[in-house]
């Protein structure tokens, strides 16, 4: 029973990355791309994570998840942040930026 | 902090023995003093940040209820066949004091799906959002009054 439960999480997970990759190519603009891989960096991660500490064989599995989870959390915005404001300073075409999907 | 460090040493170790914690607390004790003498750490503000460990879970739970909420509108973006959207950027400034809290603020913004700080300077935000309905009383969100407490 506890594996059903964990894998319908981590496949719940993947199906996220996969609409991330989707969302990657079907958009077209840098900043717009940005927005669909943060849905892999937050749900996907913590989705897969959950399912994983389903699994987990005692508290320090566990702990070390979440733990995981915490530190990607707090430096994967740092990353796209610097990433957008590289794009900002670097093209100054407002046009293509704000309507180009 | 010093409690902290013990259970990330307990965690990093994998199991309670007594050996391991008769090496783990020298080795927290050491590294705090070594903190407060050169990091600016003390027990006066530990414990400050100690009284404040309910707004700190709350704030935590917010995060991740808007993460969920925002992640399920960009995937229905992503996935609707004309990718109906509106890129737009909007810039709004924040009345939050202390530079912890704007920084907060900015990687709460950039962390949900659908809106990022491009830009932060003093107190004017530059963020750019997916779709116009993710810039709705974004100067006025959830974060901006749990931070405002956390602040006090």
């Amino acid at each position: 029973m506890r594996e059903i439960i964990a894998a319908i999480f981590i496949i719940a997970g993947i199906l996220v990355f996969i609409v991330a990759l989707l969302g990657i190519y079907r958009l077209k603009y840098v900043m717009n791309r940005m927005h669909a891989a943060a849905l892999g960096d937050t749900m996907g991660l913590g989705l897969v994570t959950i399912g994983l500490m389903i699994l987990g064989k005692d508290v320090f599995h566990v702990a070390k998840y979440i733990l995981i989870v915490l530190f990607f959390w707090m430096s994967s915005p740092i990353a796209s942040h610097m990433i957008g404001k590289v794009e900002m300073l670097t093209n100054k075409d407002y046009d293509e930026r704000v309507h180009g999907k | 902090m010093y409690l902290i460090l013990l259970v990330l040493w307990f965690i990093f170790s994998g199991k309670v023995t007594l050996e391991i914690a008769l090496f783990g607390l020298v080795i927290c004790s050491w590294l705090y003093w070594f903190m407060s003498k050169y990091m600016d750490y003390n027990v006066k503000k530990d414990i400050a940040v100690v009284k404040k460990i309910p707004l700190f879970l709350l704030y935590g739970v917010t995060l991740v209820i808007e993460v969920i909420k925002s992640n399920l509108a960009v995937i229905r973006i992503v996935l609707s066949p004309g990718l109906e959207c509106e890129p737009t950027f909007v810039t709004f400034h924040t009345d939050l004091k202390s530079e912890v809290s704007r920084v907060t603020l900015a990687n709460s913004i950039t962390l949900t799906p659908g809106t990022y700080t491009c830009g932060l300077e003093e107190n004017e935000y530059t963020i750019h959002a997916l779709d116009k309905k993710f810039t709705e009383g974004i100067d006025e969100s959830v974060f901006v009054k749990q931070l405002r407490k956390l602040e006090e």
